[in-house]
This record gives C-alpha cells, sequence and structure tokens, in this order.
C-alpha cells in the first residue's frame, strides 16, 4: 500500500472521475487509471468499475478514502510540526478556542501572559474541534462555552456573563439601558449558529432558554463579523458578554439583556499532561480576568 | 518536494526509539545505509534536522519533540488503515444487504449465502425482508431478489430460477389425497393468498383465475408464502404459495399438491444500473447465478 496511489484513489473518490482526479493531482488521466490499477493490485480490491462508459468507485474505494483521513491528517500535522521548528516556533504554545470566544477572553489574557514571560513566547490558536485537538496533544489549552465532561480533559470554568445586545450608536434602542425578549421582537437578529460538533455550548443554551435560538436571521462564526453587521446596522448582535472587556464594541452600544440566563466560559486541558509555564500562565490569566 | 511517508514516519521513529541506525535498521530488518538514506530523506522533504548525532548515537532535537508525537500518530493511523484494508478484504467493512421475500430467502439466498461464508468467514450480511425494488432504489439494499418485480429503468433484471404456485392444504382436507387440483375445485373454499395489486405473484394468480372465468377474492390477504402457510388453520382453507417455500421448509401438517393450470414463477435478480456492486455482492451474484 503506497501513500500515492491512495492519494490517487483519494481525488478518484471525491473529485468523482479519473479525468477530474488528474486535473486535482496535476497528471494525466491515464496515469490515473495506471495508479488505480496498481492501487488495486497492491490492496487486493476492486476500486473503479464501468459504469455506463464511465469509471466509477466501487463500495470498497468509498470505504477506502473514509479510513484514509486520519492518516491524511496525522501527516498533514507531522508537515505542520516541522513548519514550526523551521520558524522557530517548536516550543509554542498551543490554543484551540471556538470563534466566540477568541477574539473577547482570550486577547487580552495572552498579551499579558506574553509579558510575563518577555515577549518570549510564541503561540498558536487554531479553531473549533477543540476537544479532538487537546485529546489528539494538538492543542495545550481548550477554551469554549461548554464543559467536556471527559475522563481525561479537565474542565475549569471561567466566569460567566449575561447575553449582550451590541447595536449601532444610532439605532432608536441605543440609549436605553438594557433591552428585554420583547424588544427584540421586531428586530433582525444576529449570532453564533450552533458548531455541530460542541458537546455542551452554554451560549445556544442560553439562547434557547431566552427564546431566541428560533429568532437568529444571521449567523455568524465570529464575534468581529456580528459587531461589524451591528455597526452597519444590519440587525442587532447577540453575544455574550465577554465580549465587553475587548475593544470590539468600540463604538456601538452594548445592552444587557434582561433577565438573560448566563453563558458559561470554561479551559480544558488534558488531565495527564502538566500544562507547562506559558500554559500554567495563560490559565491564571484567563481565570483572573473572567473573575474581574 | 519529495513526499514523506509513514514508511519514513516508521524509520524515524525506530532511530528515536532505539538510537541508533544499526539497531533501528536490525528491528526494521533493513541495512543501514538505507536506514541512513531514508533519514536524509524524510529531513529533506520535511525541511528540518529532526536528529543530531552525539557520541556515536543519534538523538531527538528537542524542539521535534512534538513532531515525533505526531510521527506517532502517523504510525498509529497506518496501521488502522492496514488493519482496515484487510477488513475490506474480507468483507467486512462494505456489509452485503439483499432484500427479499422470506420463500427465496430460505431457499436460494440460504444456500447462496452458506457458499459466499465460507468463502468469507468474516463476511457481514443484512437480509431485508421487504419491497425489493424499493430497499434497492433507496440504497438500502445492493441486491434485490423476487419473483416477477415490476421495476423502474434504472434496474436491471436477471432471471435466476424457475418455480410455480403451488395449493397447500391441512392433511385431513380431502384434497389432501389428490395430487393435483384445478382452480375450479377451489372456487368454494375460503383462500388465503396475495393481494393482487401489492404482489406480483398475487397478480399472476388473479390473471390466471379471470382466464379461467374464476373470481379472484382470497378472504385474507399476505404479503409473504410464508404467512399463508402460517395462517392456515381452518379446516377447508386453501392456500396459493410459490413452490420454492416448501422446498426450503417443512410444514408439518400440511398438504402439498400441484395445481392446474400450471402458474410459472420465475425469480429475478436486481441491481441498480448506475451503482457498482462490492465485492461480497458480486460474488454473490455469481455464485447465484449458476
Amino acid at each position: 500500500m503506497k501513500l500515492g496511489s491512495l492519494r490517487a484513489v483519494d481525488a478518484f473518490v471525491r473529485l468523482g472521475g479519473t479525468g477530474e482526479a488528474a486535473q486535482g493531482l496535476g497528471m494525466s488521466q491515464s496515469a490515473v487509471i495506471k495508479t488505480l490499477r496498481q492501487a488495486e493490485q497492491e490492496l487486493d480490491l476492486s476500486l473503479a468499475t464501468t459504469i455506463q462508459g464511465r469509471l466509477v468507485p466501487t463500495p470498497e474505494a468509498q470505504s477506502l478514502v473514509r479510513q484514509v483521513q486520519p492518516l491524511f491528517d496525522v501527516l498533514r500535522r507531522a508537515r505542520h510540526e516541522a513548519d514550526m521548528i523551521r520558524v522557530g516556533m517548536a516550543d509554542r504554545l498551543r490554543v484551540a478556542t471556538v470563534p466566540g470566544l477568541a477574539h473577547s477572553i482570550l486577547p487580552p489574557a495572552i498579551t499579558r501572559t506574553r509579558r510575563k514571560l518577555d515577549e518570549s513566547a510564541a503561540v498558536e490558536i487554531m479553531f473549533d474541534h477543540v476537544r479532538e485537538h487537546l485529546a489528539t496533544g494538538e492543542a495545550d489549552l481548550g477554551i469554549s462555552y461548554g464543559p467536556m465532561k471527559a475522563q481525561d480533559i479537565a474542565d475549569i470554568a471561567l466566569g460567566q456573563s449575561p447575553l449582550i445586545c451590541v447595536l449601532a450608536r444610532d439605532h432608536p434602542f441605543a440609549r436605553r439601558m438594557a433591552l428585554t425578549t420583547g424588544d427584540l421582537e421586531s428586530e433582525r437578529l444576529i449570532s453564533y449558529g450552533p458548531d455541530g460538533v460542541s458537546a455542551s455550548d452554554s451560549f445556544q443554551e442560553a439562547l434557547t432558554k431566552a427564546g431566541l435560538s428560533d429568532r437568529i436571521a444571521i449567523t455568524v462564526r465570529h464575534t468581529d463579523t456580528a459587531c461589524h453587521l451591528a455597526r452597519e446596522g444590519v440587525g442587532i448582535a447577540l453575544v455574550d458578554g465577554f465580549v465587553i472587556s475587548s475593544n470590539l464594541v468600540e463604538g456601538l452600544a452594548a445592552l444587557p439583556l434582561e433577565q438573560s440566563p448566563l453563558v458559561t466560559a470554561y479551559a480544558h486541558h488534558r488531565r495527564h499532561s502538566p500544562l507547562d509555564r506559558a500554559a500554567r500562565l495563560l490559565l491564571a490569566q484567563l481565570q483572573e480576568r473572567s473573575a474581574s | 518536494m519529495r513526499p514523506f511517508t509513514p514508511a519514513h514516519a516508521a524509520v524515524l521513529r525506530a532511530v528515536h526509539r532505539f538510537g541508533t541506525t544499526v539497531e533501528a535498521a536490525h528491528r526494521l530488518h533493513l541495512t543501514q545505509s538505507a536506514i541512513s538514506k531514508i533519514i536524509a530523506r524524510s529531513e529533506a522533504s520535511l525541511g528540518v534536522t529532526v536528529f543530531e548525532r552525539r557520541e556515536g548515537r543519534l538523538l531527538l532535537r528537542p524542539e521535534a519533540s512534538a513532531l515525533m508525537a505526531a510521527l506517532d500518530s502517523v504510525d498509529r493511523e497506518w496501521g488502522e488503515l492496514r488493519a482496515a484494508a484487510t477488513r475490506l478484504r474480507a468483507g467486512q467493512e462494505t456489509p452485503l444487504r439483499i432484500a427479499s421475500t422470506p420463500s427465496i430467502g430460505h431457499g436460494l439466498i440460504a444456500r447462496a449465502l452458506r457458499r459466499l461464508t465460507s468463502e468469507y468467514p468474516r463476511a457481514r450480511v443484512e437480509l431485508i425482508m421487504g419491497d425489493a425494488p424499493t430497499e434497492l432504489s433507496s440504497g438500502a439494499a445492493d441486491i434485490g431478489l423476487m419473483f416477477s418485480p415490476r421495476v423502474t429503468d434504472d434496474i436491471t433484471l436477471m432471471p435466476l430460477a424457475g418455480g410455480e404456485i403451488i395449493v397447500l392444504v391441512r392433511e385431513d382436507d380431502p384434497l389432501a389425497k389428490r395430487r393435483a387440483v384445478g382452480l375450479h375445485d377451489l372456487k368454494t373454499r375460503r383462500m388465503i393468498c396475495f393481494d393482487r395489486e401489492k404482489s406480483p405473484l398475487g397478480w399472476l394468480i388473479a390473471q390466471t383465475y379471470e382466464r379461467e372465468g374464476l373470481e379472484y377474492a382470497p378472504f385474507m390477504t399476505v404479503p409473504y408464502s410464508i404467512s399463508a402457510a402460517h395462517l392456515l388453520s381452518e379446516p377447508g382453507d386453501v392456500t396459493l404459495i410459490d413452490s420454492l417455500l416448501t422446498q426450503a421448509q417443512r410444514f408439518d401438517g400440511l398438504a402439498q399438491l400441484s395445481l392446474e393450470p400450471r402458474i410459472a414463477t420465475t425469480i429475478c435478480l436486481m441491481t441498480m444500473r448506475s451503482r457498482p456492486l462490492s465485492r461480497l455482492a458480486a460474488r454473490f451474484v455469481e455464485i447465484v447465478s449458476r
């Protein structure tokens, strides 16, 4: 079983034909077909068959391609680690986070951590799949909206905040002290959609409890986008209160939602691999910042 | 850039573990020079030096520890993939899904599966009792077997075997003493049989009734022959079923008679034109076609 053959099978299945695979791999169609036939011999499996004059993947080829993806992922990771060594970032603090928290509580905590380390700490931030990044050892710390409740991962509650309504300064509600869910009834709402991977998400739970999850007209990944849309007058952004400590709401009105359910931010790390100094400092900063 | 492969990862891991090219070569059944070449190629491919030479030993550079952890994952996933390929060859990963009626399942399919599972002992098979064309079209089945089905253009039909409609009565029924009965002999009997609209066999039987100038009016309709055989409990009741069922299964207390006129049935194998067959499915078709 050769890696080159597996890449050809992957392109053939994912792109849907030998011509498409040839284009994707930058090789001739006949070379793709030859590689597929070699792969069939190596694996002793039929991978392509002719149906209505066209070579199409067999169920075995489709199954193989599904199962080869983790190998491609770890090969990419090995290359990434080599790249990090080359650019002098082998010894770096790796943080996996959900986009909603990436630009609110994280940046100031990282800034203070780096100061304490005389600006020497390199940092890599990765988005989404926080649990997987932690479990595979790709990240040292994780930040998300919910506990993972996994045996090998520690969940640390960082702090709680109500939902906050962010709106343009010229919005008729901008001078109010707070808004109610009733106030939002005729407004276009902007917020994060469920990420589809987190087992627990206190932000989405808060939206649901407030009766607003079905009312979101525009879903975004990043807080910045939500705030920009609010600034442009597209609607009212519903975000967590951690955003107030960042500069994302500058020039905008940020009003608490009355009787809002609380959103909890969590930090996570692997229980059985000790945190290095940079990760310990960042965790302390996150806890300190959220408490304040 | 030359590709970095799982084989390269295995060599780097062995050198890290055993500390020398000599020991790594010994463990991996390679020559020392092959190990040295692979290290050089791997480092060129990754663009970084992974080991430093100290007192005759190759030591992992401290900054390469995360890289080595990633190589451990490469090795683990490579092993997983090889195991998956073995399972694919054994038919464990792509189960054979066959949609049919019980009487075909108990006879023809059971015999073909005995042969298939002797060749593929770890094969996974799912037998679906339902409308085979529907199960095929929805993607729930790979192969369908059915009596004279009505199908869409995307389904290929291959006639496999013939049979006939037979009569079942209780052993204490006066008809049980005869070897054959005509449809006219049954016109006063309560009939358990197939629905003419829902079942191809029901349609065939109803057509024959009409040709004989008789009304096809079963008092109880059933989807499968096996249901009819099990429901035949009252004296005087009769059922018409396909002959395959009684070839595959005995029914104590029931007598089997030939029917006049003869109603021939054909078992057809169905596959989707636009969907390739898995290894197991293709082999099953070969076996069952013989």
